[in-house]
């Protein structure tokens, strides 16, 4: 925003230009962090939630 | 000044800004299915985001508070200013 501003982009422009990437890092951010924690708990525990301690020979 | 983005810049527009705000409606609807508790503080960052930029933007907009804001500082002046005595 600040880039665009100085670079004499019209502020309202601008402006939508940094909603969007805000809304687009939280969307991203949430849905990675709730991938990746799925991910986790899918390889480490079985359906009773026991810890695995090996994977490669369970 | 006004329409001085260079040509073929892709600059959203509020289709973009609408289509940014469905992908965050989708993770707070994820939130809510999978009761994880994080639906209320979604909500509550991307509204307090949007209206914090917006009341950020609009006051930038009025010619007035412009030059309140930024004193004798004209932004094409200074990055021509800034190019010419970079070379």
């Amino acid at each position: 925003m600040t880039g665009l501003i100085l670079a004499g982009v019209d502020r309202l422009t601008a402006i939508r230009y940094q909603i969007v990437v805000m809304y687009m890092l939280l969307a991203a951010t949430a849905l990675a962090a709730l991938i990746t924690t799925r991910l986790a708990e899918h390889s480490l525990f079985d359906h009773a939630h026991r810890r695995l301690t090996d994977t490669k020979t369970s | 000044m006004g329409n001085a983005v260079t040509p073929g810049v892709s600059v959203p527009s509020w289709t973009g800004v609408a289509l940014s705000v469905v992908l965050v409606a989708l993770t707070a609807g994820l939130a809510y299915h999978q009761h994880l508790g994080l639906t209320r503080p979604l909500l509550i960052a991307s509204a307090r985001a949007g209206v914090q930029l917006v009341g950020v933007g609009v006051p930038h907009q009025r010619p007035a508070l412009r030059t309140a804001l930024l004193p004798a500082i004209d932004s094409t002046k200074v990055v021509g200013l800034i190019s010419s005595t970079a070379r």
